[in-house]
C-alpha cells in the first residue's frame, strides 16, 4: 500500500486497514467503525443488559483499537481481536455491577432492549416474547464462560475455531462449554415450562 | 473415547463440524444407541429454541469520530478559502471536543444533529487538566482495589481454612462500613460532576460565541464585497 493513498472502503481487508492504522492513518478507523459498529453492537447487547452499557462498551472497543493498534499482530484476524477487546471489556463490565450492585439499587438486569418480530401475529408475537424472556433468563442462569459460548455461536454465527481463538483456550474447550451450556439452558428452561 | 470426548464430539456433529468418516461412525452408533440418540435429540432441541429466541437488537446510535483538518495539496491552498474552511473544521471539533466533556475521547454518539456521510479519525481533544477529576478517578481505582482484596478475605469466598466467628463479623463489619463510605463517597463525587459539566458547557459556550465572533471578523475581512446581515 502506498503510503498517502487514499483507501476506498469497498476495496481494501479490515487487516490493511489497521495496518494503515499503525502508520499513523486514522482516516482507516472510520472506515473500519463504519464496517463493525452495527455487528459489534449486536454482539455486545447480547452480552451485557443494558443498552448504555453495550453503548459504552462499543466507544471504548473502537477507542483502543486506535490508542493500541501497535499490539495488532499481523497475520491475525481483525475481527477475532476486536472481539477479543470488546468480550474482555464485556466482563469487566459484569464484575464491576457484580460489585457495584449492592451499593446502587439499579443492580436488577433490566432485560435486553429488543424490538418486536415483524409478520407475527399478537399472540404468536406474545408467545415467542415469553420464549425469548425464558431464553434470557436461562442464560443469566448458566456460567458466563457457557453463556458467551452459546452466545457466539448461536446469535453470531461464529465458527468453533474463531472462537477458540477469541477466548484463547483450544476448540475441545469450546465445544465442552457448548455442550454443559446447552444441557444448563434446557434445565434452566424446564424450570420456567419451556420443552 | 471417553465421555468428554464424546460431549465434544455430540457438538460437533450438531453443528456439522465432522469429516464425513467421523459423521458415519456417529451415525452408525446413533442407529443402534436409544441413549445417545435421546442425548442428541435433547442437545438439538435446546439448540433450535435458543436459536428461535434470538432477540432482535434495535440499530445502535450511529458512531462517528471527530473530525480533522483534511489534507490539502498545496495548489489548492488559498488564503481566504483554505483558512475559513481550516477554521470551520476547527469550530466543528471544538464545539463537539466541548460538549462532550470527556477525558481521551475520540468516539462519540451522533444524536441526529451530524450526517453520516464522512467519517475521518482524529487523535484525541483531551479537555483542559483538572486535577480533581484525576484524583477522583484514582480514589475509586484505590477503593475498587481494597473492596477486591477484603472481599477475597469473606468467608465464604474462602476454602476450607474459614476464620473464627469474630473474625468473620469483623470482616463483615468492616464491609459494610466501606460500602456505607463509597455510597456517601459516589453520592458527592455525582453532584461534583455534574456541577462540573455544567460549568464546563457554560465555559464552551462562551469560547464558541468568541470564536464564530472571530471568523465573522475573517469573513468579512477576506470578502469586502459580502453583504453584511
Amino acid at each position: 500500500m502506498e503510503a498517502g493513498k487514499p483507501l476506498t472502503v469497498s476495496s481494501v481487508t479490515d487487516e490493511e486497514l489497521v495496518a494503515a492504522l499503525q502508520t499513523g492513518d486514522a482516516q482507516s478507523l472510520g472506515q473500519l467503525v463504519v464496517r463493525w459498529e452495527r455487528p459489534l453492537y449486536r454482539f455486545v447487547s447480547r452480552m451485557v443488559p443494558r443498552p448504555d452499557d453495550a453503548r459504552d462498551i462499543c466507544q471504548e472497543t473502537f477507542l483502543r483499537v486506535l490508542n493500541r493498534s501497535d499490539r495488532f499482530r499481523s497475520g491475525s484476524r481483525f475481527s477475532t481481536w476486536m472481539y477479543q477487546i470488546a468480550l474482555n471489556l464485556c466482563r469487566d463490565s459484569a464484575r464491576r455491577r457484580r460489585r457495584w450492585g449492592k451499593i446502587v439499587n439499579d443492580g436488577i438486569e433490566a432485560p435486553t432492549e429488543t424490538t418486536a418480530a415483524p409478520g407475527l401475529s399478537p399472540e404468536a408475537g406474545t408467545e415467542r416474547n415469553e420464549v425469548v424472556q425464558a431464553v434470557q433468563n436461562g442464560l443469566r442462569e448458566i456460567p458466563p464462560e457457557q453463556r458467551e459460548v452459546l452466545i457466539m455461536k448461536e446469535y453470531e454465527g461464529l465458527k468453533f475455531k474463531e472462537i477458540a481463538e477469541i477466548l484463547q483456550c483450544p476448540e475441545s474447550t469450546v465445544k465442552s462449554r457448548m455442550y454443559y451450556g446447552l444441557n444448563g439452558l434446557k434445565n434452566a428452561l424446564a424450570r420456567q415450562g419451556i420443552r | 473415547m471417553n465421555c468428554k470426548q464424546w460431549q465434544e464430539t455430540w457438538v460437533a456433529y450438531l453443528y456439522d463440524d465432522v469429516s464425513s468418516d467421523e459423521r458415519e461412525v456417529i451415525e452408525t452408533h446413533l442407529s443402534v444407541c436409544e441413549a445417545c440418540r435421546e442425548r442428541m435429540d435433547s442437545l438439538d432441541g435446546t439448540r433450535r429454541i435458543l436459536r428461535s429466541a434470538a432477540p432482535e437488537i434495535a440499530a445502535p446510535p450511529r458512531v462517528i469520530v471527530l473530525p480533522t483538518a483534511p489534507r490539502r495539496a498545496s495548489s489548492a491552498w488559498s488564503f481566504a478559502g483554505g483558512f475559513a474552511a481550516a477554521a470551520a473544521l476547527f469550530v466543528i471539533g471544538v464545539f463537539i471536543g466541548m460538549k462532550y466533556f470527556s477525558t481521551q475521547q475520540t468516539i462519540l454518539e451522533a444524536n441526529g444533529e451530524f450526517p453520516p456521510a464522512e467519517r475521518i479519525a482524529t487523535g484525541a481533544l483531551e479537555p483542559p487538566p483538572d486535577p480533581r477529576f484525576q484524583q477522583i478517578s484514582l480514589d475509586f481505582e484505590t477503593l475498587d482495589e481494597r473492596l477486591g482484596r477484603v472481599e477475597q478475605w469473606l468467608p465464604e469466598t474462602r476454602g476450607s481454612d474459614r476464620p473464627t466467628l469474630a473474625t468473620m463479623d469483623r470482616l463483615q463489619t468492616a464491609v459494610g462500613d466501606l460500602y456505607q463510605r463509597v455510597d456517601t463517597r459516589r453520592t458527592n463525587d455525582f453532584q461534583f460532576f455534574v456541577e462540573a459539566i455544567l460549568a464546563a458547557d457554560q465555559e464552551s459556550r462562551r469560547r464558541d460565541a468568541r470564536t464564530w465572533q472571530t471568523l465573522g471578523v475573517v469573513h468579512a475581512e477576506n470578502n469586502p464585497n459580502a453583504r453584511q446581515h
